[in-house]
């Protein structure tokens, strides 16, 4: 029995003359010129649903292998209809969320004995040693997911699951799917059909996709039996990172059954959407979120003057978008777990201005981004030298608490985030770094004033702020001494 | 008004009747302020309140008598707590200080006199008088201030934290 197919079925959000409705895959594919953009309040699903499409496109289209024939892509203004139609036909019957011998990105015979509820695929729903973020579902009482519902949260667990226990048909522990640590970045443009060209980044060879193998059974993955090389677009875009079974109740899911899946074998492969730098003892690493920080803070990890490399899909997009004139949107989509916990899903969405490759660009967002981080630092020592002058330093653990307590760098931080998107924009204007430069000092300032008024007006407090603006007026001038030099 | 006021006590410390005023002045210091009647003549007159702004009034005229009428512009109670801080070279003058900073309508009084024993050479009783006037406000400026100047920045000190920034 086939039931809910993902080509015909409406199942992916999507923005379409200002409205947002569910279309299948299919749709988005063909239609992809009229819809502005997938439109889901998940990062984790905008992502996911993005590569899904790139790994059909992949497979249906003929091979990307440049710039050239990303432009002449460019400028059909949609998708080949023919060449789509005849690849979603050839294998449409793998694109059934529910089938007897080959569910899309499941195991049609997985045992049922020991389901999970299916919260279980989606981090920002509690279930398990996830931290409760947004969401009080408890176990007990799951909520009936509808198919697409469903199909969403498939689709995300397979590139998001985080490594760790896993104690099912022989498997102790699992690997981490593709994405559960690195941040994605996703060059967005006009509409769905320019976003899907610009991260269609070449390969050489984008492997086979799960859907054109034969369907993985049990047997496969028991005891980890089967392993495949973690490499190609097409085929690391929808990978089978668990085994997962939907149980249909007929009119939703409240269970899955639950497996390893396939076992990812490292070749030293990246991932188009991910960003690497260079770690301390000279390892390739991929740049991760983190709870406490924006991403913008760690642009310059990922420039090549540090050793770093722009995400294949950032660096592609740029270059055509520049050639074209296009307006490009950056995207950095993720997760941030802590071994198997995953704390915080954050999307964070940055301009990206024309001459953003440039060695100049480069060189002044080195710098704006040294000055932020270094006034920063100071403001860190100030609060420091606050929370001494409160408490004296007898007590260091009390000492850094009351200093963590402090509004002064969370709302340093926060202002910057809020201005460097606008710096961004303003890249190749003559003053970027004067303005800028503005920009820091006023953030600090205004985080002093509301740190002011956070302390208190005992004699302690006053001493401890008398010692902190001393300790500002200082860092503020270091900061900029400091910058003229080289 | 404040100035006003030291300025007539500047104008009496140069006066035969001094020696007499300064004494009953002091002696009003064992008194709540404004509740001992030989010191109204010195002070009334510029008492344009009932309540804590007489009191105040009171209480600098005291402290003036205290000090023998050393009155030195601009070197204010802060700054000179802070060097006398310096000159001993012991935390008691800063403990102190923080007591004076918290201290309430009943506590002023006494803090004040220990505080300004504690002070070589003269003060700002003009500032003083000034600032007691705004003391209880709720915003607590004047502490700010004070501490301030007790703990912030002096010239010489940023002068040579640039100055190590630019070797």
């Amino acid at each position: 029995m086939a039931k809910f197919s993902l080509l015909e079925q409406p199942w992916i959000p999507v923005l379409q003359e200002s409205r947002v409705r569910e279309v299948g895959l299919a749709e988005a594919l063909l239609e992809a010129h009229t819809i502005a953009r997938i439109e889901t309040p998940s990062p984790l699903e905008e992502v996911a649903l993005h590569r899904l499409l790139l790994a059909v496109l992949y497979r249906a289209l003929p091979l990307v292998r440049g710039g050239c024939d990303a432009l002449e892509l460019l400028e059909q203004g949609g998708f080949d209809r023919n060449a789509l139609q005849i690849y979603l036909c050839r294998f449409c019957d793998r694109f059934y969320l529910f089938h007897d011998t080959a569910p899309f990105l499941q195991i049609p015979d997985l045992p049922d004995k020991d389901p999970l509820p299916w919260a279980k695929l989606l981090p920002e729903l509690a279930s398990g040693n996830n931290p409760t973020l947004f969401d009080h579902t408890t176990e007990e009482n799951v909520p009936l997911a509808s198919y697409a519902q469903a199909a969403r949260a498939l689709l995300v667990h397979q590139a998001y699951a985080p490594g760790g226990l896993l104690k099912r048909l022989g498997v102790t522990s699992a690997k981490d799917a593709p994405l559960a640590r690195p941040a994605a970045f996703l060059a967005v443009g006009e509409n769905l059909f320019q976003t899907l060209v610009l991260n269609l980044v070449p390969q050489k060879d984008p492997g086979v996709p799960v859907w054109e193998l034969p369907p993985l059974r049990t047997q496969d993955v028991q005891g980890h039996a089967t392993r495949w090389p973690l490499q190609g677009a097409a085929r690391v875009y929808a990978w089978p990172s668990r085994g997962v079974l939907l149980l249909d109740e007929g009119c939703g899911v409240r269970k899955v059954a639950y497996g390893p899946g396939v076992e990812p074998l490292e070749v030293g492969f990246r991932d188009p959407m991910v960003a690497y730098r260079l770690g301390d003892k000279g390892q390739v690493l991929p740049l991760r979120l983190s709870v406490e920080k924006s991403f913008w803070r760690d642009f310059s990890a990922m420039l090549p003057a540090a050793g770093g490399s722009f995400p294949a899909t950032l660096a592609h997009a740029v270059r055509v978008a520049e050639e074209m004139g296009l307006r490009l949107e950056l995207r950095v989509l993720g997760q941030v777990s802590d071994q198997a916990k995953v704390l915080d899903v954050r999307r964070e969405v940055y301009p990206l201005p024309q001459g953003f490759l440039s060695p100049e660009a480069e060189e002044l967002l080195q710098k704006a981004l040294e000055l932020a981080e270094r006034v920063g630092n100071a403001l860190y020592g100030v609060a420091r030298e606050v929370a001494k002058g409160v408490l004296g330093d007898k007590d260091q653990e009390e000492l850094r608490r009351f200093q963590d307590s402090l509004p002064l760098l969370p709302l340093y931080w926060a202002a910057l985030d809020g201005r460097f998107p606008r710096f961004l924009e303003g890249l190749a204007q003559p003053d970027a770094m004067d303005r800028w430069r503005g920009e820091v000092r006023q953030a600090a300032l205004r985080a002093w004033e509301e740190t002011r008024a956070f302390v208190g007006t005992e004699g302690r407090h006053l001493k401890g702020l008398a010692v902190g603006e001393r300790a500002m007026g200082l860092a503020l001038t270091h900061a900029q001494a400091r910058e003229g030099r080289p | 008004m404040s100035k006003a006021f030291v300025d007539w006590l500047e104008k009496l410390k140069e006066s035969q009747s001094w020696t007499a005023a300064r004494a009953t002045l002091r002696r009003s210091l064992a008194f709540a302020p404004g509740a001992y009647p030989p010191a109204f003549p010195y002070v009334e007159a510029f008492v344009r309140e009932e309540g804590w702004q007489r009191e105040a009034h009171y209480l600098v005229a005291a402290l003036y008598a205290l000090k023998d009428g050393a009155h030195q512009e601009g070197r204010t109670l802060a700054r000179a707590l802070k060097e006398a801080e310096r000159a001993r070279d012991s935390k008691s003058v800063e403990r102190r200080f923080l007591a004076l900073l918290d201290a309430d309508r009943d506590q002023i009084a006494f803090r004040l006199r220990q505080a300004v024993g504690l002070v070589e050479g003269g003060l700002d009783f003009a500032q003083l008088l000034e600032d007691l006037l705004r003391w209880f406000d709720p915003r607590r400026r004047v502490q700010a201030r004070w501490a301030r100047e007790y703990y912030g920045v002096r010239e010489e000190q940023t002068q040579e934290g640039i100055e190590e920034v630019k070797a």
